[in-house]
């Protein structure tokens, strides 16, 4: 059984659709990349799952049910943009995230926070805004999550980063869960993905293992993408 | 789930609010000394007049600051980027909004507590004073006496009409804390959708309505205190000879009734208004947050 399950999902933004009708499945233990160019649907597709948006049409499951609380926790999101208040520091959000996530383990926050140098009793305003992500990163991955979803992790940040980034998610994540990463930044994650789903205008045109894609199509992800997407 | 979304909503509250009551109640606290201590009678007065004003100024901040930190919460917290947590959190949305309807109603409460306590004070200190003070040929003494005794005798025979006012007061205060935040959250809730100045929409539909409620309720008083006063000349109460307000006990009794009776009508009105856009604006809210959300 599928871990998530769309089915007909469908959401218009002023009768426009950022998504048309989307069927998949995403299986457990699977890494999956939610790829497309910008303005494809891939951040509506998430938000659609963690419960941000109402869907037009269709439904969303996740372990079957439909977003809400039970499936809020266990999943793990982290946006594209900071959702953290900035007046409070570091150390109280990870309090926060311990009081509301069952799943949160502290001492592996701080374990990661320390291995940052990120000292814990900043406030968020006094970071800059890559440390802002990286403290973000770090909650999100200190969580036993079933399933994880990452709006362009990379995006925005050096290649230094990006390494670091992606092996943080790499060593974090539990076997059994899956870790669905949306990106067009594909070369920096291909060797990573179980999966790749391509979106383009709100609609699935691709959804296979890497490894079948490399197979039949005889090349990389990130050269089909390429050729898929050219403008 | 509902105790921690409220703890996080008034640790938010309590970084400024906690300030400005001490500072508040340190302004009463000196006005309150300043009453007692000054032994000049016309510098006393001169005293209280130039601190009204600045009294009036010092509630209204206190007011005011609890209402925009309030709102600037439950903007922030619910349908701006902080939302992105805020709803991915395993928790009801319904709790979510109501953590800060009722954290809102607790910081309005204790915010009207404190400014009744500042104004109390130095009230207090003044009654204490001013009868001592008759004896310097001001008379203001006599006039409270006076006051208090034309209180007593009017209320005389009135009690049951007395508690029930008390009572509405009592009711209308509540509802007041949760209207607020209430409405505020509705205000929001339905601007959320708006790309551009969101926060603008949302405080710019607040004071709007809220002064069209404002104008409505005062419309209402006028026709309620015109109307009542119409009832009450016809049946006689109103006419009350000068002397009737200190000896004649029947008079003053009918007129006292009266009073109260027209202000029981003008507080069941404005209450019923109140509380139902205070209901409606939370069932709305509600129905927003749980099954239209959409944060863009």
């Amino acid at each position: 059984m599928a871990l998530i399950e769309y089915r007909k999902l469908t959401k218009l933004y002023k009768n426009v659709p950022a998504l048309n009708g989307i069927d998949l499945d995403i299986p457990a233990g699977r890494i999956v990349g939610l790829l497309g160019p910008n303005g494809s649907g891939k951040t509506t597709l998430i938000k659609l799952t963690v419960g941000l948006l109402t869907p037009t049409a269709g439904t969303v499951m996740i372990d079957g049910f439909a977003p809400g609380p039970q499936t809020k926790a266990i999943t793990a999101y982290l946006p594209e943009r900071s959702y953290m208040s900035e007046w409070m520091t570091v150390s109280a959000f990870v309090s926060y995230f311990a009081d509301f996530y069952s799943d949160f383990d502290k001492n592996k926050a701080y374990e990661m926070l320390s291995r940052l140098g990120i000292d814990p009793k900043r406030t968020l305003k006094t970071l800059s805004k890559g440390t802002k992500e990286k403290v973000q990163l770090v909650l999100v991955m200190s969580r036993a999550a079933k399933v994880y979803f990452l709006d362009e992790p990379i995006a925005g940040v050096d290649p230094a980063a990006r390494d670091y980034i992606l092996n943080t998610i790499i060593r974090n994540y539990s076997e059994n869960a899956s870790v669905v990463i949306s990106t067009h930044l594909i070369s920096d994650i291909e060797n990573v993905l179980d999966d790749a789903v391509f979106l383009r205008n709100g609609q699935v045109i691709l959804a296979d293992s890497a490894d079948n894609i490399r197979e039949k199509s005889g090349k990389s992800v990130d050269m089909l993408f390429r050729e898929v997407f050219r403008c | 789930m509902l105790g921690k979304l409220m703890k996080y909503d008034m640790k938010y509250m309590a970084r400024i609010l906690p300030w400005l009551y001490v500072g508040g109640l340190a302004f009463s606290a000196l006005m309150t000394a300043f009453i007692l201590v000054i032994k000049d009678a016309t510098l006393l007065f001169l005293g209280i007049y130039a601190s009204y004003f600045m009294f009036i100024i010092a509630v209204e901040a206190i007011s005011v600051c609890s209402s925009v930190f309030m709102m600037v919460r439950i903007y922030k917290n619910m349908f701006s980027d902080e939302g992105y947590l805020t709803f991915t959190l395993p928790v009801k949305n319904g709790d979510v909004l109501n953590s800060k309807i009722f954290t809102g109603a607790i910081w309005t409460f204790i915010s009207g507590t404190v400014a009744v306590v500042m104004i109390a004070m130095p009230i207090a200190a003044a009654s204490y004073k001013l009868p001592k003070m008759s004896a310097d040929g001001m008379g203001f003494g006599l006039l409270i006496e006076s006051i208090i005794k034309q209180f007593s005798v009017g209320l005389a025979g009135n009690e049951a009409k007395l508690i029930i006012f008390i009572l509405l007061v009592i009711a209308l205060i509540a509802v007041s804390a949760f209207f607020a935040p209430a409405f505020y959250s509705f205000c929001c809730a339905v601007t959320h959708k708006v790309k551009r100045a969101r926060a603008f929409a949302s405080v710019g539909i607040f004071i709007g309505v809220s002064y069209g409620i404002g104008l409505l309720m005062s419309i209402i008083t006028v026709i309620v205190e015109i109307f009542g006063e119409y009832v009450s000349d016809t049946t006689g109460v109103n006419t009350i000879t000068p002397t009737a307000l200190i000896y004649d006990t029947s008079e003053l009794s009918a007129y006292f009734g009266s009073r109260l009776n027209i202000m029981t009508v003008e507080l069941l009105i404005v209450g019923t208004v109140m509380l139902t856009i205070t209901v409606v604006s939370w069932i709305v809210a509600n129905r927003i947050v749980n099954k239209k959300l959409n944060l863009l």
